[in-house]
């Protein structure tokens, strides 16, 4: 057997292990050093063939103004200042094109212009994976939270350099995996 | 289990003989042609058992991964979801230290490994609770199966790998969908299609893998042009006319039995040349809007390629598989044009004879080689065209009665010819 044919085989195999790794190595540490924020959300239950079943989350305060004397477009990618507002929510600053020189910030796509000269953006999260029989029971939870005019469903993100990681979602101040039998 | 038809023969030979129905000469040499394909066929079965086994296997894994087992510790699960990949990849190892020459090997490790690999990804996706674009989770996938097709000349690996580059580009959000990205990623299977082509030309391996590229190809790329409103027709008639033209000019491609690039090349060129026939596809906004030029450039190259394959095929003499360009060169003149009436009239008038003559001439040349698959063709394009006129014409009652008496007419004509030449053949 050649020598090159060999090697390749070893840095494909090697590679196989060494991406998986490295996202298990970025994703810890921004979950463990990377601050903690809340969003509220609006969890739906949908399912992905290779990955499970998930909430599919959508969040009404994924917003910004453009930055003065920015134009931006639809499918344009930005950044967000982030700080923790009064009520303890997530408050997204001004979208800008570069990341901001200090403090924590989100990279994420314009999705749409609305009327009031905002921006509605896709945030770098948008789903939570429960087990199969679990993912329905909380979306249930949910309206039922919504409806009773509760605290409704928020998430736990954790933010390090730019990067965002879903830590939690929590179904009317509970953790959404406390809520599963 | 059911006997196969050469080991059935093998079986009756005796009794054949005894019966005197063939002679002993006979009988030899009936042993001598038939036994390799009685023996042949368990061993065709068994590879394809393993193969089917690897396959379900790998996809398994996916599933148990995705039902999502958050009880169990962090570590446990990474465990489990990683065995499977070590094992897969000691698979490949051992292929090619002690298995090199066992096809069942090669294909069955790599489909493995490739899947396993795709199992170990969803499941750190499933635990940080990735975002879900399942096109970039599906080109990580391919990136690390790829090498394997080349390593271990794995073509069921490159088959399932050209299916999840399709679904990478469906999967693909709209404003980042691009034909080169689809080709791009198809081109990177091209290398092992002509590996086997200098292998074995003629092989089934080779002819299967080479349609399902070309058709998950096209399906790729019918998916990244945009406007696809603005363009769908002519594309069509392109793919159509480009499958047609392709298939004709291959050697290996035309010596299967089962040939599923003129299948599809048929379906496409019969859907955008019956399309034609009809006065709505003439009129809206679709030629006004959208003019060749600004059309994407694989609309363009696959418009040069037709008009060479079809210059190529007139230059063979084979001028009904040339004639299968014209509504594809037709569309591309008028692509962007605004149409008068009168003209959209004539073209509607045209379509009609054009899909008339070639239902004709597909059935002539059927007859002229004695193949009823092409006199089927022939006559299932002629019903068309004739269902579509009773069903969806704007033509006069009167017009349209004597069009149906003339082609119902020239159906038992056809009938009636058919019957006598083949009870003089």
């Amino acid at each position: 057997m050649k020598t090159g044919l060999w090697l390749l085989l070893v840095l494909t195999l090697l590679a196989q292990w060494a991406l998986p790794a490295a996202q298990i190595i970025e994703s810890e540490r921004v979950l463990v050093r990377g601050h903690r924020y809340y969003l509220r959300t609006a969890p739906v239950d949908p399912v992905d063939a290779f990955r499970g079943r998930y909430v599919a989350l959508d969040f009404p305060d994924a917003r910004a103004l453009p930055a003065p004397g920015l134009t931006l477009a639809i499918d344009d990618t930005v950044y967000l200042p982030l700080r923790t507002g009064d009520d303890r929510y997530a408050v997204l600053g001004p979208a800008q094109r570069q990341p901001p020189a200090q403090g924590d910030y989100l990279r994420a796509r314009v999705r749409l212009r609305n009327d009031d000269g905002s921006f509605s953006v896709s945030l770098p999260f948008d789903r939570y994976y429960l087990r199969e029989q679990d993912a329905p029971r909380v979306e249930q939870a949910y309206r039922e939270a919504s409806r009773n005019g509760g605290a409704g469903a928020y998430v736990a993100v954790r933010v390090r350099g730019g990067r965002a990681l879903l830590e939690e979602l929590y179904i009317a101040g509970e953790p959404a995996h406390a809520r599963a039998p | 289990m059911a006997r196969s038809p050469a080991a059935w023969l093998l079986a009756e030979l005796p009794q054949l003989e005894r019966d005197k129905i063939v002679d002993a000469e006979t009988a030899a040499r009936l042993r001598a042609r038939y036994t390799q394909d009685a023996q042949s066929e368990p061993q065709l079965a068994a590879p394809l058992t393993a193969l089917l086994g690897a396959l379900l296997v790998g996809l398994g894994l996916i599933l148990l991964i995705a039902h999502n087992w958050d009880q169990w510790p962090l570590t446990l699960r990474l465990i489990v979801a990683a065995l499977p990949l070590a094992a897969a990849q000691a698979a490949c190892v051992y292929t090619l230290r002690r298995r090199s020459g066992s096809r069942v090997w090669r294909e069955a490790s790599a489909l493995l490994t490739g899947l396993a690999a795709a199992a170990l990804l969803a499941l750190v996706a499933q635990i940080f609770h990735f975002r879900g674009d399942l096109h970039l989770y599906l080109l990580s996938c391919i990136l690390l199966a790829l090498p394997l097709v080349y390593i271990l000349d794995a073509s069921l690996l490159a088959a399932l790998l050209a299916a999840a580059m399709l679904g990478m580009v469906a999967a693909e959000p709209m404003a980042l969908r691009q034909p080169w990205h689809a080709l791009l990623l198809f081109s990177s299977l091209l290398p092992h299609l002509l590996q086997l082509w200098r292998q074995a030309p003629a092989s089934l391996r080779l002819s299967l893998l080479l349609a399902l590229w070309t058709l998950l190809l096209a399906a790729a790329l019918s998916l990244a042009i945009t406007p696809l409103r603005a363009y769908g027709w002519l594309w069509c008639a392109e793919l159509g006319a480009l499958l047609l033209l392709a298939e004709a000019g291959s050697k290996a491609l035309a010596s299967l039995s089962w040939r599923p690039l003129r299948a599809g090349g048929e379906m496409l060129w019969a859907i955008a040349a019956l399309a034609a026939s009809f006065p709505e596809f003439w009129r809206g906004e679709r030629y006004g809007a959208a003019h060749l030029l600004q059309a994407n450039v694989v609309l363009q190259i696959a418009l040069l390629l037709v008009l060479g394959l079809a210059l190529r095929a007139l230059l063979r003499r084979q001028w009904l598989i040339a004639a299968t360009a014209l509504p594809a060169l037709l569309l591309a003149m008028l692509q962007g044009q605004d149409l008068p009436a009168s003209s959209a009239a004539a073209l509607v008038l045209l379509a009609n004879i054009y899909v008339l003559l070639m239902g004709v001439a597909i059935i002539v040349q059927g007859l002229r080689q004695h193949e009823l698959r092409r006199i089927s063709s022939g006559l299932t394009l002629l019903a068309a065209l004739v269902l579509l006129r009773f069903f969806g014409s704007e033509w006069p009652f009167v017009v349209r009665g004597l069009a149906f008496v003339a082609v119902g007419l020239g159906f038992l004509f056809a009938h009636a010819w058919l019957r006598r030449r083949l009870k003089t053949a």
